[in-house]
């Protein structure tokens, strides 16, 4: 059993920080406040190679495995404060040039994936709709088959990344039972897809959200993603990468936010005792030392798991749970040990309260996760 | 190639293997299952099922099931998945697909 980073990781992962440091810092608060997704900080995350950091280098990717974009996506948590904007790259990564990659055809990795890397192309899945939220695969969109190609007709919503994005993965029922959803590639300016309004959020403000209308959208026979009927399998195996690529930088966030926690509990005195000598705040700093170390490990082990072994469900699963509950109650507890500054918007920390509260139910909410590793085993 | 510790089981033993598994974790009492009957377009099972369904098979079969190949043209049916196991073993051999 190994528990070490390789050189490269290292160095991939250092890279990020100084990165996420000099790019994702400036500036936040106000595109916070007017919720603004900043197309310049997205092409400097390109440069840097995020986007095409999972994307094979034939199609001018950094070809990199799940667990070293792991390591790179906590060390810009770590580094950076746009926690919006990463997590608009990491569902760009995971969810729409992930399926691709995996899937998709020879003409469609052609035709999209160098423009995802660079960045010019931005990706948004579409797979929540109004009625089916948790039970995402109860889906109402229906494609039939229609001149030589598919008749995409609903609505989807909470789409991250829908009000700039360029390409679209929707998935819509095309028959009945698992084998029965197909996944749909579905290029922006495709006559009957329409982008709703931007939809405000209490956290991840610097990451736009918007609804996704199918009027009788045509597309043609190549749109398929890995083949009619397999939309199912294909989502499962999506969300398994994404669980644990967009909450990397959960575990660089709550690192950061350790680290100043315990500055502060040792500065900071009240009357002439620092906040830290009380056992109160030292257990609570220590609880946030442990979640963290336990939440760092279960997303270490699904994303060696998965880049080694092929599928990780139940390990995926496992890791979201454990990590985006840490990271919420990691939050809390800043806020806490700040006291009042904590809850200024000058001490950036209610930001990152709000962004993490987004955590618990992105990419399948706690209790479906707990749903999911409870019926693996047969339960519920 | 498969090794001798673990040698590569018959076609018709591995389709018994994933149907006895059906019967006894996923299918609603009573219900039978024939070897090309399609598992994924009806009520069959559902969308946790075929994650149990490929967990077994990875850890039962001893293949590592990578995400792309987890399309319904290698898991539609008990023959069909058969078939898949045959091809992923015959490529790689039985291996560790679990710490
Ligand atoms: C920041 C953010 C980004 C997102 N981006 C995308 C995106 O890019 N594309 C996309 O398609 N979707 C996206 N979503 C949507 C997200 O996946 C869904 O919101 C989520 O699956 C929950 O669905 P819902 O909001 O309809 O809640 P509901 O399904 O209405 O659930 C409400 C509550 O009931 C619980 N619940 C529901 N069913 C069960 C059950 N069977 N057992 C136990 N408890 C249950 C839930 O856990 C939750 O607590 C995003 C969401 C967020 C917050």
């Amino acid at each position: 059993m190994e528990f070490e980073w390789t050189a490269d990781q290292l160095r991939l992962r250092r890279g990020a920080v100084e990165f996420a440091r000099a790019r994702l810092v400036e500036g936040v608060a106000g595109r916070d406040r007017e919720g603004t997704f900043s197309r310049e900080a997205w092409q400097a995350c390109a440069e840097f190679g995020l986007q095409g950091l999972l994307v094979p280098a034939e199609w001018n990717g950094g070809g990199q495995d799940l667990l070293s974009a792991v390591a790179v996506f906590e060390g810009l948590g770590y580094g950076a404060r746009d926690n919006g904007l990463v997590f608009s790259v990491a569902a760009h990564a995971a969810s729409c040039e992930g399926p691709l990659c995996a899937f998709g055809s020879e003409a469609q990795k052609r035709e999209w994936l160098p423009g995802l890397a660079e960045g010019s192309v931005i990706g948004a899945t579409a797979i929540t709709e109004p009625d089916s939220g948790s039970s995402a695969l109860s889906l109402a969109t229906t494609a039939v088959p229609h001149d030589d190609g598919w008749r995409l007709q609903g609505s989807k919503t909470f789409v991250t990344n829908g009000p700039v994005a360029d390409l679209f993965i929707i998935y819509a029922r095309t028959g009945p039972g698992v084998g029965g959803v197909t996944a749909f590639l579905v290029p922006r300016h495709t006559s009957g897809l329409v982008v709703g309004a931007p939809i405000e959020k209490m956290g991840l403000r610097t990451s736009p959200m918007s609804q996704v209308f199918l009027e009788d959208c045509w597309v043609p026979a190549s749109a398929v993603v890995g083949g009619v009927g397999s939309g199912a399998l294909i989502f499962s195996q999506v969300m398994e990468a994404e669980r644990l690529l967009v909450m990397a930088p959960a575990i660089g966030v709550m690192q950061r936010l350790l680290e100043r926690c315990v500055a502060h509990a040792r500065q900071r005195k009240v009357g002439s005792v620092p906040i830290g000598k009380h056992q109160a705040i030292a257990h609570r700093l220590a609880d946030m030392d442990v979640q963290l170390e336990a939440a760092r490990l279960l997303l270490y082990r699904a994303a060696w798991q998965r880049a080694r072994h092929g599928t990780a469900t139940r390990e995926s699963a496992m890791a979201k749970l454990a990590v985006s509950e840490a990271y919420v109650e990691t939050c809390r507890s800043a806020v806490q040990i700040f006291g009042t500054y904590g809850y200024t918007v000058e001490y950036e920390l209610e930001r990152e309260l709000r962004d993490a509260l987004a955590a618990t139910l992105y990419v399948g909410t706690s209790e479906i996760q707990r749903n999911l590793i409870a019926g693996l085993r047969g339960l519920g | 190639m498969a090794t001798d510790a673990h040698p590569t089981p018959e076609t018709s033993e591995i389709e018994g293997r994933i149907v006895e598994f059906l019967h006894r974790e996923l299918l609603e009492p009573g219900v039978t299952i024939g070897r090309d009957a399609d598992l994924l377009s009806g009520e069959v099972i559902d969308s946790i099922g075929i994650l149990r369904l490929a967990t077994f098979v990875g850890e039962e079969f001893r293949i590592v099931i990578q995400p792309a190949d987890f399309v319904v043209e290698n898991f539609r049916s008990v023959a069909v998945i058969a078939g898949y196991v045959v091809r992923a073993l015959a490529a790689h051999g039985p291996g560790d697909t679990r710490p």
